[in-house]
């Protein structure tokens, strides 16, 4: 459980105490608060009044207050979302990589990454479910809101095995015809694959109507390449070994790295598909302090 | 230039340098060690470190070889420089190499005939002129040394310097010695600072030696001699010669050759004489010339002399000293052009009286001595003797006499013949006759042969000789102690009776003054440190006698004899030059004296002929206090001030070696080939001296060895390390 603690290190829950994860997009199910739900029917619990200001809604005015009162009051309710967030992980060998200057591999980081999501989705009443995959899906469990579910997310992304081989591609063509009712999709991984068909597969998920974020996870030696003496390296999923001199391919590398990141922005920006570059060595609270924030703002 | 090339003859200035050329497998062990040598890393970004090989990899193997060429001809090309690589260029295409750096070494004339006076200035004046102009000519990076042909040869720059206003102060400063020029000392002091710059320095490609000289013929005679022509081709294999001649016809010069005292110890109202030797080193004769004799100072006598050419008079002045103490007498011509040797000094020490301490074995055995030694009586007598028995040797201080003799004393102890050892070598005068009482055995123990280091007498004793009638051989006069006997042969040395002496066996060291007529020596003298010794092989009185015989017959009666008295004077005065010998010396001689009775803070100054004022430092040691002075270079007095407890100051005369004052000169026809002429007038540098020229290219290999280093750094910026 060294990771769990990891995970929840207090100080970086504090800090995402204030916070609370909005659903971009209008997701089955309907939220009342701050945004309008397409589906009517639902149950909402009442929360307060508060008064009335120009550009607000008619329809949530309290007309028995005003007929008491002569005011405009609006009626505020707790945001009882049935958000669906679905965590896929990638537990593929790539994500074992841990560069020199990196506390944590990158599957570390990932397993922290998606611990601290499934505790805040748990945290307001919203289900979250857990896909790992590396050629094929590991674990599926499905969503849940039910608070003794995180540890049993945690447990599945603690012992899930390192796979050989990534094969994103298909899975996310799977993943889009077993997840049926829509949802938030988090996709954490380094995504070191065939493009095309990876896009293909996320175009897939969006086409099912899920919104899908994808946490791009890197090492900074992966983003950087700042070997300097001649290298022996080990290629991991089945990649041969290769012996260089880093500074004479530094430029090379980065050029391809950058060509391949470029084309994997643009080609999940088409589909509306939001990507976050997660460095490992930057700090987790900072990564998802700033995830939030950006996606609180995108919502309001 | 092309053409220049093929006449041109390459040679490496160091080739030993060219062994660092192995560094040059540095870079290639390097490129093959650190292929083999290489950190092994996890990588899960392959497929974009895949595309980025298979992109570069030709470039990278280029670029790769590129550079350790690069590096490798780096090191190549450094190697190279520092071997020097010279071209040397035919002599007829003289200068078309000019470039390379020069070390010249400067050899000026320091004798004093340099200071004759041509015009308005000196010849050494003009050598200094000739020697700026050649450094503020000099090419940037010319390398000069100095050094000054004297005796002994002086170097004023040893290691080459490169600045030209320190080099100019250094011949500004130059001053000319009164020494003589000895020339092969200072060739051998050349090839020294050569050679050794050639090692230190191989960028100095070209070398070169110019001597500044007026070509007297007393200097350069030796370089036509066979040891000089060996010098002079060594120092021409390592650099080029070259003579400037600033010499010329010298119209007048006459000059002291000699000054001396015929007294070796003045007295007080004793008459001293003093020969002066002038000679005139002038094509023309000399009428009336001047001869001045000063004493302190003072003018006291004057004398006119005329000479032919070439022609060497001696002129005599006697003058009595009223006071005792240090006088400095000086004789002096009339001016010409070359004053230096105008003048000549002596110092004179001026005693009451010289005193003499007969030690005899027995009483009466000095008796006649006395007599011999002190003929006149009252205020006029010049020597004072004291009798006394042999234990005065070690009770009376020494240092209150001027001579000691021994007569008939049979045995010599350790301690008194220590304590005479250390009065001749200061000076002090020992006169010994044997006797019928002498030990030879103790003699030869203590005072000969046997004593090592310590020996005193001129002679080993042998047995006594039979008894016989022997008469003195005077050697043809030869020895200054009979030379005055010399025409007067009925004075009665050739008569002298002789029937009994010790057998001498001479010294390597020792003259023979007097001979037995069968070949013994029967008079022999030695000068002993400072000191004079002289052996008489017989007695010196009558007293002295074989007991063999009946009756006893007595060894000699020479002391009553009348050429005892005279042989006794000439033998006290030789005895007595030591006292008085140091005083008087030549100039590169150095100056010393003993000091009694000093402590080590006892000051001791020396004032130069200039005025000028030097402290010397007082060495302690068993034998006493002494001081020194080795830089003497000017001729003139000296005066040395020994202040308390000792209080007293004593008087030096240094004066030129009159071998200099003749300015004959050596036509320049007559010297070794490998000395070329150059002008010494017309107020330009030679451009060049000498042939081959010889250009080094060491300069050129250190450019590209810069630039090389560049384009290092610019391919490794290229290939990654100047973004990293």
């Amino acid at each position: 459980m060294e990771s769990s603690r990891t995970s929840f290190d207090p100080q970086t829950l504090a800090k995402l105490q204030g916070l609370h994860l909005r659903a971009r997009h209008i997701v089955e199910g309907y939220v009342a608060g701050l945004h309008r739900s397409p589906y009517h029917g639902f149950s909402i619990e009442f929360a307060e009044h508060r008064e009335y200001s120009p550009g607000d809604d008619l329809r949530y005015v309290d007309w028995k207050v005003f007929g008491r009162t002569d005011k405009h009051y609006l009626k505020q309710y707790e945001d009882e979302t049935n958000l669906l967030c679905y965590l896929v992980l990638d537990t593929s060998e790539s994500m074992l990589y841990r560069g020199p200057k990196s506390a944590l591999s990158k599957a570390e980081y990932a397993q922290c990454l998606a611990a601290a999501l499934s505790w805040l989705v748990l945290q307001q009443q919203d289900s979250v479910g857990l896909v790992t995959y590396d050629s094929q899906i590991r674990q599926f469990i499905r969503p849940s809101s039910n608070a003794t579910h995180l540890q049993n997310l945690l447990q599945v992304m603690e012992k899930s095995p390192a796979g050989k081989k990534t094969n994103s591609g298909p899975i996310f063509h799977e993943l889009a015809e077993r997840l049926t009712r829509r949802g938030l999709v988090i996709v954490l991984s380094d995504f070191f694959d065939d493009v095309p068909s990876l896009l293909a597969g996320l175009k897939h998920l969006r086409h099912r109507r899920h919104d899908v974020v994808l946490f791009h996870v890197l090492d900074a030696a992966e983003i950087e390449f700042p070997f300097q003496s001649p290298t022996e390296f080990k290629g991991l999923e089945a990649m041969p070994h290769v012996v260089a001199d880093p500074q004479m391919l530094r430029k090379a590398y980065l050029k391809e790295f950058q060509a391949y990141e470029h084309a994997l922005l643009k080609g999940c920006r088409s589909h509306g598909i939001e990507v976050r570059r997660m460095r490992t060595d930057q700090p987790l609270d900072v990564a998802l302090t700033s995830f939030l924030a950006e996606r609180r703002i995108r919502v309001a | 230039m092309a053409h220049l090339a093929l006449l041109a003859f390459w040679h490496l200035g160091s080739a030993s340098m060219l062994l660092w050329a192995a560094a040059a497998l540095l870079p290639i062990l390097i490129h093959l060690w650190s292929r083999r040598r290489y950190q092994s890393t996890d990588w899960a970004a392959m497929t974009f470190l895949m595309a980025a090989l298979r992109q570069n990899a030709r470039r990278v193997r280029l670029e790769q070889w590129l550079l350790l060429a690069v590096r490798t001809a780096m090191l190549l090309l450094f190697a190279l420089a520092l071997a020097d690589p010279m071209s040397s260029v035919l002599s007829s295409i003289r200068g078309a190499g000019q470039g390379g750096q020069t070390h010249t070494l400067l050899v000026l004339d320091g004798s004093y005939s340099m200071d004759y006076r041509d015009q308005t200035e000196t010849r050494f004046e003009r050598a200094k002129q000739y020697a700026r102009e050649l450094v503020e000519n000099a090419s940037q990076g010319d390398g000069f040394t100095i050094l000054m042909l004297a005796e002994p040869p002086k170097v004023i720059v040893g290691q080459p310097a490169f600045d030209r206003s320190d080099l100019l102060q250094e011949i500004d400063a130059l001053t000319l010695t009164h020494s003589a020029a000895d020339l092969p000392a200072t060739l051998a002091a050349a090839e020294a600072i050569v050679r050794e710059t050639d090692e230190r320095y191989p960028r100095l490609a070209r070398r070169q030696v110019v001597f500044l000289t007026d070509l007297q013929r007393s200097t350069w005679e030796h370089a036509a001699a066979a040891e000089g022509r060996a010098r002079l081709r060594r120092l021409a294999e390592l650099a080029t010669l070259s003579v400037v001649d600033l010499g010329g016809a010298a119209d007048k010069n006459v000059t002291v050759t000699r000054f001396e005292s015929q007294q070796p110890i003045a007295t007080v109202g004793g008459t001293n004489t003093f020969q002066v030797e002038v000679q005139n080193h002038s094509a023309e004769g000399v009428r009336g010339e001047r001869v001045t004799l000063r004493v302190d100072g003072q003018l006291v006598a004057e004398q006119r002399v005329d000479l032919q050419p070439a022609e060497r008079a001696t002129i005599s002045f006697d003058h009595r000293f009223d006071s005792p103490g240090e006088h400095m007498v000086e004789v002096r011509l009339a001016e010409d052009r070359l004053e230096v040797d105008n003048h000549r000094w002596l110092s004179v020490p001026v005693q009451e009286t010289i005193r003499v301490l007969c030690v005899y074995g027995q009483p009466g055995e000095t008796n006649y001595l006395a007599l011999a030694l002190e003929p006149q009586e009252g205020a006029e007598r010049r020597v004072k003797a004291q009798q006394a028995a042999e234990s005065a040797i070690v009770e009376s201080d020494l240092e209150n006499y001027d001579c000691v003799v021994l007569s008939n004393v049979g045995r010599i102890n350790r301690d008194e013949a220590a304590v005479l050892r250390r009065f001749v070598t200061r000076g002090g005068g020992l006169i010994v006759f044997l006797g019928d009482r002498v030990q030879a055995d103790s003699y030869n123990q203590q005072l000969g042969e046997l004593a090592g280091d310590a020996r005193l007498l001129p002679a080993s004793l042998g047995e006594t000789s039979s008894e016989s009638q022997y008469r003195l051989n005077p050697l043809d006069y030869r020895h200054s102690i009979v030379s005055p006997f010399r025409g007067h042969e009925k004075s009665g040395l050739l008569t002298t009776p002789i029937w009994s002496y010790i057998r001498l066996q001479p010294s390597s060291g020792a003259k023979v003054a007097l001979a037995f007529d069968n070949g013994d020596p029967a008079l022999v003298e030695e000068q002993i440190g400072q000191g004079r010794v002289i052996l008489f092989a017989s007695a010196a009185s009558p007293l002295s006698v074989n007991r063999t015989s009946n009756p006893p017959t007595p060894w000699t009666a020479i002391a009553s004899w009348p050429s005892f008295p005279p042989l006794v004077q000439e033998m006290l005065n030789l005895s007595l030059s030591g006292r008085t010998a140091g005083r008087n010396q030549i100039v590169g001689d150095d100056l010393r004296g003993d000091v009694s009775k000093a402590t080590p803070e006892t000051p001791v100054e020396i004032v130069l002929p200039d005025g000028q004022e030097e402290r010397l430092p007082l060495v302690m040691d068993a034998a006493g206090a002494h001081w020194f002075f080795t830089s003497a270079t000017q001729s003139g007095p000296y005066e040395v001030k020994i202040g308390s407890p000792v209080s007293t100051v004593e008087r030096f005369a240094l004066n030129i070696d009159p071998r200099e004052s003749d300015l004959e000169r050596l036509s320049f026809d007559s010297l070794p080939p490998e000395l070329t002429s150059e002008p010494a007038k017309g107020g330009t540098r030679p451009t060049s001296f000498g042939e081959p020229l010889s250009r080094s290219y060491f300069r050129e290999l250190l450019l590209a060895v810069i630039g090389l280093a560049l384009v290092d750094v610019m391919l490794a910026w290229r290939l990654g390390r100047g973004a990293a």
